[in-house]
């Protein structure tokens, strides 16, 4: 159930539990659900079988709130801190990067390769201090 | 001077020694660097009752049913045998907790309620949302006619029951919310009814009711015999920024694009009137398959449009397509297509929300026979409606 697919062209995808799920033969907003500000979804999946044959199933998804790409420390700005922040995660053990809601770690993507290392180190310091260009999580 | 010779050529090698574990290290967390995964919580997962109920089939936002302040859901199931076989049922949970607030069911074996749920908004004014059902093959009218039904969200009590004009119609095929149609502050009511004769044979009907009085507000009809108009039907929002609650009605087997390319028509709700038509771009697309209102996605203040076309072979044979549409130029913004072949992306579409929370509206657009699961386990994916694509760079985890 990974997703490695095309993921640049969807914010997310949710991938049917079993064969012949049919999981996304309905799709809606679900609205607020759990009330954390940010619209939800429900998925159906009218062939699941964990209920019987063909019992079906719904989910509903909540899915992490904007954050500021290549503010590791979410203190609402792009700073040196974050820089050290990231440093003190990777080489220290220091704790992980607080893109809201944590533990998602995307905000430290700094150059938007898709992993975190040392290039997004360098990628921010290029940014904050040599005029390089905007963080592109 | 020969010792700080020395030294300095110690202080050279260990630099380099440095340098190169220091590379060595930065190497090493290249090829190691953790992979940025960012996942959606799943909140609830909800489960049919027994075997063949094929709950699921249909899902919906309800709205905030009982005034908490959290939106809850309904899901259709309509081969539950509560009722009779195949009579259908569906099912109201709490966004707050889960439970079941509400089980509705088919009055009759074979009625399929629940083919079609949807939020009704508040049809009654009390502040509670409602509910809306459809069971397409209810005989209330005649064999097949149709039925749908509007329930309390207060209550659970029945407030409205709206039966198809004739045999054979399938009406409550499709239902949704219509929002204010006529601004009189009362959520209005739309249903389907894909294989009304009115405009020819199966050319199909769409209802616009007021959630008032429960009247027929307006009656929208299929342009030729076989278009299957009002197999879908879903509330626009206002397209046209006139204050008032607009329509879109989908007719997947119209033919004015190419036989079956499908077709999608959007209507005023101050006025009754054609605003677009969207056309399927080939034959055999069946665009239209899937019709929502998509809300504000580009940020102009008007709100949009999304249809699917799940036999669409742009990314394969009916890999599938859906289609965003600009309600204030009826342009196309956005086209997503399925990954490959079989998958029927654009099956089912919505609007989805703000669901990464940049101030527009997202999508999600379902394929229902995707593979990467299995085979036909299917997918759904959530498009930014800001860019049309990734704004921010999120996966789920499988």
């Amino acid at each position: 159930m990974s997703i490695p697919v095309r993921p640049e062209t969807f914010l997310y995808a949710f991938t049917g539990e079993a064969e012949e799920d049919n999981f996304g033969v309905s799709v809606s907003g679900a609205g607020d659900v759990d009330g954390d500000g940010y619209s939800d979804l429900i998925v159906g999946a009218e062939g699941n079988d964990a209920g019987g044959t063909s019992a079906g199933r719904a989910y509903v998804y909540s899915c992490p709130g904007p954050y500021v790409c290549g503010d590791v420390n979410a203190d609402t700005e792009i700073s040196v801190s974050d820089v050290i922040y990231l440093i003190n995660y990777l080489f220290k053990g220091g704790p992980p990067p607080q893109c809201p809601p944590a533990p998602y770690l995307s905000c430290a993507d700094a150059n938007g390769d898709g992993s975190i290392s040392v290039s997004d180190v360098i990628y921010l310091i290029n940014y904050l201090f040599k005029g390089g260009p905007l963080p592109v999580c | 001077m020969r010792v700080l010779k020395d030294e300095s050529f110690f202080r050279a090698v260990c630099l380099k020694t440095v340098w190169v574990l220091v590379l060595a290290t930065f190497a090493l967390w290249f090829c190691i660097a953790p992979p940025v995964w960012a996942e959606c919580e799943e909140l609830y997962t909800f489960t049919g009752e027994a075997a063949g109920d094929v709950f699921g089939y249909s899902v919906s936002e309800a709205g905030d049913v009982d005034a908490d302040g959290y939106d809850d859901l309904i899901v259709g199931a309509p081969y539950n045998d509560a009722g009779g076989i195949n009579a259908g049922r569906a099912y109201v949970y709490s966004g707050l907790t889960g439970d079941t607030l509400y089980t509705f069911t088919g009055e009759a074996a074979g009625d399929w309620f629940g083919r079609s749920v949807s939020r009704a908004g508040d049809v009654e004014g009390d502040g509670y949302s409602d509910l809306i059902v459809g069971a397409r093959y209810n005989d209330a009218g005649g064999t097949d006619a149709g039925r749908a039904y509007v329930y309390s969200g207060h209550t659970g009590n029945l407030i409205y029951t709206f039966t198809g004009e004739a045999v054979d119609d399938h009406f409550g095929f499709s239902v949704s919310g219509a929002g204010d149609v006529d601004d009189d502050g009362y959520d209005d009511l739309i249903v389907g009814a894909d294989y009304n004769d009115a405009g020819g044979t199966d050319a199909g009907r769409a209802y616009v009711y007021s959630g008032q009085t429960g009247n027929l507000i307006y009656t929208f009809t299929g342009e030729a015999a076989e278009d299957r108009f009002g197999l879908t039907v879903s509330r626009a929002g206002d397209v046209d920024g006139d204050g008032y609650s607009d329509l879109i009605v989908g007719a997947r087997n119209n033919n004015a694009g190419g036989t079956n390319a499908g077709r999608a028509y959007v209507y005023s709700g101050q006025t009754g009137g054609l605003l677009y038509t969207f056309t399927g771009e080939a034959a055999g697309d069946y665009f239209g398959i899937s019709v929502s209102g998509a809300g504000d996605v580009d940020g102009d203040g008007y709100k949009d449009l999304v249809v699917g076309a799940g036999w669409n072979d742009a990314g394969g044979t009916d890999a599938g397509r859906a289609y965003v549409y600009s309600g204030q130029t009826g342009g196309l913004l956005y086209t997503f297509t399925g990954e490959a072949a079989g998958d029927y992306f654009g099956i089912s579409v919505s609007g989805a929300g703000d669901v990464d929370g940049d101030g527009y509206k997202d999508l999600i657009v379902g394929a229902g026979w995707n593979d990467a699961g299995g085979t036909h386990a299917g997918r759904a994916y959530v498009y930014s409606g800001q860019t049309g694509n990734l704004s921010l760079r999120f996966h789920r985890r499988g």
